[in-house]
């Protein structure tokens, strides 16, 4: 683990050693909190560099700027990712396969989200089953909840044969 | 099925558009290649997956896949693009819930993902429910059951 800043428990460089994703799609910026292996907090500042405002119209309204849901759920799960990764390193193993959203269910949005925004994930684990994991949670803006997801699985699959019924 | 629009808005053959232009809202990636309005309930878009498309570089670095959460995103464009064709260009639709998505094959670079989305008024007035089917080939590659909210 590298330097401390302001609450971080692991930053950008710990995260992108511990879950496969990388830039720009690795949307983890800092670690604020890890109970082994049951619950972690992250944030996720979003910023109108990215890669999602590229190739805009012209005179758009505010609207057309909220952060993707599809971002913001990817976010939110790579945080569980986080917590996975580092369960199986602790337990001595090693990733085995690509990490794949396998199904979700009672995922709520709340409210847009909007450059300048810095997303706080919190994700819990409900169950490790073999090479699956239950999660849940909600993410805030301040203390605003602008998603929560009741049920998520994630897989972990060899790379052959990618097809798979959860 | 009920209709979404006050006149039916196809008559004889369905006409497919390619999907070009700068972007009208935030979006990771252009996520429909081609959309293709069947009927004022149902539309379907089809997406060749490619490992240049942007995000994908590193969704993995060791083996590309189109991550589940992109194929929500190109079932909302399609449905966008049904709303508009149907309410007028100024109508929009946001995302308000997943009751349930499933994803049962993962997208690699060169596979086509086509997406069959059936759209009906929701419980709740100004909004919209729908059911998506995504398929590669002969493969099901997902079934999203999605909730919109209409601007």
């Amino acid at each position: 683990m590298s330097s401390q800043i302001g609450g971080t428990m692991l930053d950008y460089a710990d995260i992108r050693r511990i879950i496969p994703h990388a830039h720009p799609i690795l949307l983890v910026d800092r670690v604020l909190e890890m109970d082994p292996y049951d619950r972690i907090v992250t944030t996720k500042t979003v910023s109108g560099s990215e890669p999602c405002y590229a190739r805009m119209a012209p005179d758009l309204g505010t609207r057309a700027f909220a952060y993707p849901t599809s971002l913001l759920i990817e976010s939110w799960g790579q945080g569980g990712a986080v917590l996975w990764m580092e369960r199986i390193k602790a337990q001595g193993r090693e990733r085995a396969g690509s990490l794949i959203l396998a199904a979700a269910r009672e995922v709520e949005l709340h409210r847009s989200v909007y450059p300048g925004d810095t997303l706080r994930h919190e994700v819990r684990v409900d169950q490790y089953v073999g090479d699956n994991v239950i999660f849940s949670g909600t993410s805030f803006v301040g203390d605003d909840p602008v998603a929560t997801v009741g049920y998520a699985i994630a897989v972990m699959r060899p790379s052959e044969g990618l097809s798979w019924e959860a | 099925m009920t209709s979404l629009a006050a006149e039916p808005v196809t008559a004889g053959v369905p006409e497919t558009v390619i999907v070009t232009g700068p972007k009208l809202r935030a979006s990771p990636i252009a996520a429909i290649d081609t959309v293709t309005v069947l009927s004022d309930s149902e539309v379907v878009a089809v997406k060749l997956i490619r490992a240049d498309d942007p995000y994908l570089e590193g969704h993995y670095p060791e083996m590309t896949i189109y991550p589940g959460a992109f194929l929500i995103e190109t079932a909302y464009q399609a449905v966008i693009h049904l709303v508009q064709k149907t309410r007028g260009p100024e109508a929009n639709a946001e995302l308000s819930g997943l009751d349930s998505v499933r994803f049962t094959t993962a997208l690699r670079p060169g596979d086509e993902l086509r997406v069959h989305c059936e759209c009906r008024p929701g419980d709740e007035p100004g909004t919209l429910a729908v059911i998506a089917h995504c398929t590669t080939g002969d493969a099901k590659a997902a079934l999203l059951k999605m909730r919109y909210r209409l601007r």
